[in-house]
């Protein structure tokens, strides 16, 4: 697997946006915020919406789906990072620290 | 009695009784069911009777209501972030008001609040508050769809108005839950003593507690026009899913001489979704006796009657001083051409 964002020491935490609405179902995420944002995504991208209900690093996130989804960590890694990316581009993720 | 298409019959009682009956939607049949689902919001219970089994149809029709069921989901979010909006307007300028139907009853009754689809938020404004709500709202940008019928008619005799955002979003604001002999005689106040609460984008909102969501529910069912599968739905869930006190929920319409509404909602969600007979509210229901003048007005609505007809229902219950002032704005030519 790839280095954690973040310092070395303290992988970074995701976190969904407070202000974000959504619905989750199997193969479906939709979102939106009160300032007229919304992204729909299809996909297992709803799967890593419902494990944000607590903040959690990227290794945790993909070590979840890697062993739901029986697929290899490096595949499952990168799709969790290109995910959490598209979240984080259009602020329904932050990331700490 | 509303003929409902059966396969979506099958699919909004399915889970809420736990049956297993398994009914088919043939390819052909399925863009007539597709549609009257969109229509009512019930394609979440298409879509999720087809994903249990409960439904069989082709994959094609499969993955098109799915679709549907997504676009709706879509829809809904986008609604609950335009509500936080208007909350704060609302709070900001210290109006007392109520969420009710659609997000409600997803985060309040549903266990998972994607089976509750909506195309619209309805909030129910205290009556001493409802003149300034309007303007709050439309000092915001909203733009009320269709103008009051005469100066002062919402307040004093109508269900309410509704508004749309710079973005489309449609808020229906009621002044009360229905025109009519029925919704003349509601005192709006009694639904505010009391809220249930949600979260959403971090806010609190407050909503009509169980018995008001039942209350609410019902005078849909019974009242509401068109008023489909997905309001019987929300009838039988509140009962017997959320298992609300409906009990008060008569005691509150009792009070304003509307007993006969709940009567009628309980026995036609009871029907058209072949619900257990034995359920102590519609035992109520069915020991109570409904008088002439109710059972007419309820006719009148049953059968989809026009607004005019609909609103002519009042008269008897509104004092004679009211008639002449009620009468001249039902006169107005706008009606004429069909407004509902």
């Amino acid at each position: 697997m790839t280095p954690e964002r973040g310092s070395p020491s303290t992988p970074q935490v995701f976190r969904r946006a407070t202000d974000a609405v959504w619905r989750a179902t199997p193969g479906f995420l939709a979102l939106a915020r009160p300032d007229g944002a919304t992204l729909d995504v299809s996909g297992p991208g709803f799967r890593i919406w419902q494990l944000l209900v607590t903040p959690a690093t990227m290794t945790e996130l993909v070590i979840v789906l890697a062993t739901e989804y029986g697929a290899p960590l490096d595949e499952v890694e990168r799709d969790v990072d290109e995910f959490i990316k598209t979240l984080a581009d259009s602020g329904f993720v932050h990331a700490d620290p | 009695m509303q003929t409902h298409d059966a396969t979506l019959v099958v699919a909004v009682r399915s889970d809420v009784v736990g049956d297993r009956t398994v009914a088919t939607m043939s390819a052909i049949d399925a863009p007539a069911t597709r549609d009257r689902a969109r229509l009512d919001h019930t394609t979440s219970f298409l879509g999720a009777a087809i994903t249990s089994g409960a439904i069989t149809t082709d994959s094609a029709s499969a993955t098109a209501v799915i679709a549907d069921w997504h676009a709706q989901l879509s829809t809904a979010v986008s609604l609950e972030a335009g509500l936080v909006v208007a909350a704060d307007l609302l709070d900001d300028a210290a109006i007392d008001w109520r969420l009710t139907k659609g997000p409600a009853l997803a985060h309040l009754d549903y266990d998972d609040p994607a089976m509750r689809c909506f195309g619209d938020i309805d909030l129910v404004i205290h009556p001493a508050h409802w003149t300034r709500a309007l303007a709050v709202l439309r000092d915001a940008g909203m733009r009320r769809e269709t103008p009051e019928l005469a100066p002062g008619y919402d307040d004093k005799f109508g269900k309410g108005a509704t508004l749309c955002s710079a973005s489309g979003l449609e808020f229906d604001l009621h002044r009360r839950l229905a025109i009519g002999r029925f919704g003349v005689r509601a005192a709006m106040e009694d639904l505010f003593t009391i809220a249930d609460h949600i979260e959403l984008a971090g806010r609190r909102i407050p909503c009509l507690d169980g018995p008001g969501r039942l209350l609410h529910a019902c005078y849909h069912v019974s009242l509401g026009g068109f008023s489909g599968l997905r309001a019987r739905r929300d009838v039988a869930q509140l009962v017997l899913v959320t298992a609300v006190d409906w009990r008060r929920t008569v005691a509150i319409a009792s009070g304003w001489d509307g007993a006969a509404v709940i009567v009628r909602a309980i026995t036609d969600t009871w029907s058209t979704l072949d619900l257990d007979t034995r359920h102590p509210a519609h035992r109520w229901a069915r020991a109570q006796r409904v008088g002439r003048a109710d059972m007419r007005a309820l006719g009148v609505f049953g059968a989809d009657g026009s607004f005019r007809a609909q609103a002519l229902t009042a008269l008897g219950a509104l004092p004679l001083r009211w008639w002449p002032s009620y009468l001249v704005a039902l006169a107005t030519p706008r009606l004429a051409r069909g407004r509902r």
